[in-house]
């Protein structure tokens, strides 16, 4: 008999993180490389983390389903050939991806439950930002930001 | 510590501290502040702490009066000079506290970074702004790196 080990606790939030993962295993046959994996790895993360109102401190809002699933579709759809961001929660319940190579060649992203993704990059004295929407693929501004900071 | 009954305006050459309650608010390999920790959330007003007549140990107190209150753990935190938190929209505001009915321990050091925009982009943008501009990561005095 398979038994599924519950990695992450035994909340209703860790059995989402259970489900998540599994559900990540079967549409990657197993198959999942090392770089996704670590993505994944810091979604639950982030998941784990601010799964309940009020985790960073008073008014702190919870990373709902809806933005874990978003943030994962996001992930998988990032290109390969580029550095993996930072993954982390956010106060206001968005999940943050960060691509980081110094402290003035940076972007951040903010995925918004309602599918908007929130960007600004600081490279060099450029300073663009801006809001777009995912709809299954990574936006092509952020493929052409993304590749500015990680390419330089 | 600045005496509570006269606080005086923030001047541009202070140095205000960010206090880090959050693991992922720097990076490990440099310790250099991540945007987050710049990042305001609700209030888009940011608290800091004025250096200004404060003896190392009482920075550090009123950290960690703060994680107490909020029941996280202090991290450390980052220095920023005054006049380089004044980007854009950008200020500081001496803000004391004083007989929060919430419990937010007193301090007359406590300022605040206001005129952050609504915008959550030109929010994140400022706040990759102030991080560069920010010192590295400062351990709690007694603490040592793990």
């Amino acid at each position: 008999m398979v038994t599924t080990e519950r990695k992450y606790g035994v909340s209703e939030a860790a059995g989402i993180v259970d489900q998540f993962v599994e559900q990540i295993r079967e549409q990657n046959n197993e198959t999942i490389t090392f770089s996704n994996f670590s993505l994944v790895d810091q979604l639950l993360d982030a998941f784990g983390e601010a799964s309940i109102d009020g985790w960073d401190g008073e008014g702190s809002v919870a990373v709902s389903r809806q933005t874990l699933s978003i943030a994962r579709e996001l992930v998988e759809s990032l290109p390969t050939e580029f550095r993996t961001p930072e993954i982390s929660a956010e106060p206001d319940g968005h999940i943050h991806l960060e691509w980081f190579v110094s402290n003035r060649q940076v972007l951040g992203v903010s995925v918004n439950p309602d599918g908007r993704l929130h960007w600004a990059a600081l490279i060099g004295e450029e300073d663009p930002r801006g809001t777009c929407r995912f709809a299954g693929q990574t936006p092509v501004t952020l493929l052409h930001w993304i590749g500015r900071v990680c390419n330089g | 510590m600045i005496d509570p009954d006269n606080v005086p305006d923030v001047e541009l050459d202070e140095v205000v501290a960010r206090f880090i309650f959050k693991k992922k608010q720097w990076y490990a390999k440099t310790g250099a502040p991540k945007p987050s920790l710049f990042c305001p959330y609700k209030h888009i007003d940011l608290s800091v702490n004025r250096h200004r007549d404060c003896t190392d140990d009482e920075i550090w107190m009123f950290g960690k009066g703060i994680a107490d209150f909020r029941g996280d753990e202090l991290y450390g935190r980052c220095d920023i000079v005054v006049a380089d938190c004044n980007i854009e929209t950008l200020k500081v505001i001496a803000k004391e506290i004083k007989d929060d009915p919430k419990g937010v321990p007193d301090n007359p050091n406590h300022a605040d970074i206001v005129g952050f925009p609504e915008k959550k982009e030109d929010q994140m943008s400022l706040a990759q702004k102030l991080a560069a501009k920010a010192n590295q990561r400062i351990l709690p005095s007694g603490i040592s790196e793990e």
